[in-house]
């Protein structure tokens, strides 16, 4: 596969972590690990996508619907990327105003933590 | 690719092929044309969300794109976009939209196509 996915904890807060490309055929394998991720109620989700050098609007719509999922339990997700490539694709579809994005995975989990 | 030749490339119509034809068609555009880095990355996007579409529809066995030049563009036509791709793929055509300079569905010789056009400097002079 095209892509990689490592799960940690940090400061409470579990940070998904993603390698590779995600796009039609790799987005079922994240939507499963969200989905995963979840249902183990663990609080507020970070996707890190500093490694995705790929991301279509498949990934998009799972990152989409993960988001969902969380703020149904009442929690979020934050994504944390400073790639030009990946950021315009939030910036194009207007997702920027949707998520709550980050810098470095250090910021991300401070933000988590501040959630109510 | 010589002056007006087209280059096709037809893979299952499967979403583990869609990576190789993106390639195939950004390393292509970039060899042949003027084209920076970032106008790759949005031409590599595209044909990738443009090749997702016809896959997602699951109609065609095949997924099939051809790639030629203009004097001002690098043109690529993906084949059999579905109809009713418009209303149910909105994020899709948002960036195919913002990412290429022009896109159309088009019907030529009894198939219909999406097309996918960059504009670019003029190429080469073939010797």
């Amino acid at each position: 596969m095209n892509l990689r996915l490592g799960r940690s904890e940090r400061d409470g807060v579990t940070v998904l972590t993603a390698h590779g490309e995600i796009d039609v055929a790799t987005g079922p394998q994240l939507r499963q690990e969200i989905v995963e991720i979840a249902s183990t109620g663990s609080g507020p989700l970070v996707i890190d996508l500093e490694g995705v050098d790929f991301l279509d609007s498949t990934g998009l719509g799972v990152l989409v619907s993960g988001l969902k999922r969380f703020r149904t339990l009442g929690t979020d997700v934050l994504l944390v990327t400073t790639q030009a490539r990946i950021l315009k694709v939030f910036e194009i579809t207007g997702l920027t105003q949707v998520f709550s994005m980050h810098a470095s995975v250090d910021a991300a989990v401070a933000a988590a933590e501040r959630l109510p | 690719m010589t002056a007006g030749g087209a280059v096709e490339l037809e893979v299952p119509a499967g979403v583990e092929y869609v990576r190789l034809v993106r390639m195939v068609v950004a390393s292509l555009a970039g060899a042949r044309r003027d084209l920076d880095g970032d106008r790759l990355d949005d031409l590599r996007l595209a044909v990738s969300e443009a090749c997702a579409l016809v896959v997602g529809g699951g109609s065609a066995g095949r997924l099939a794109v051809s790639c030629r030049e203009e004097p001002d563009a690098f043109v690529v036509d993906v084949f059999d976009s579905p109809d009713d791709a418009n209303e149910e793929n909105g994020l899709a055509f948002a960036l195919i939209r913002a990412l290429v300079d022009d896109v159309a569905t088009v019907v030529e010789d009894g198939t219909s196509r999406l097309r996918l056009r960059v504009v670019c400097a003029p190429a080469p002079a073939m010797v």
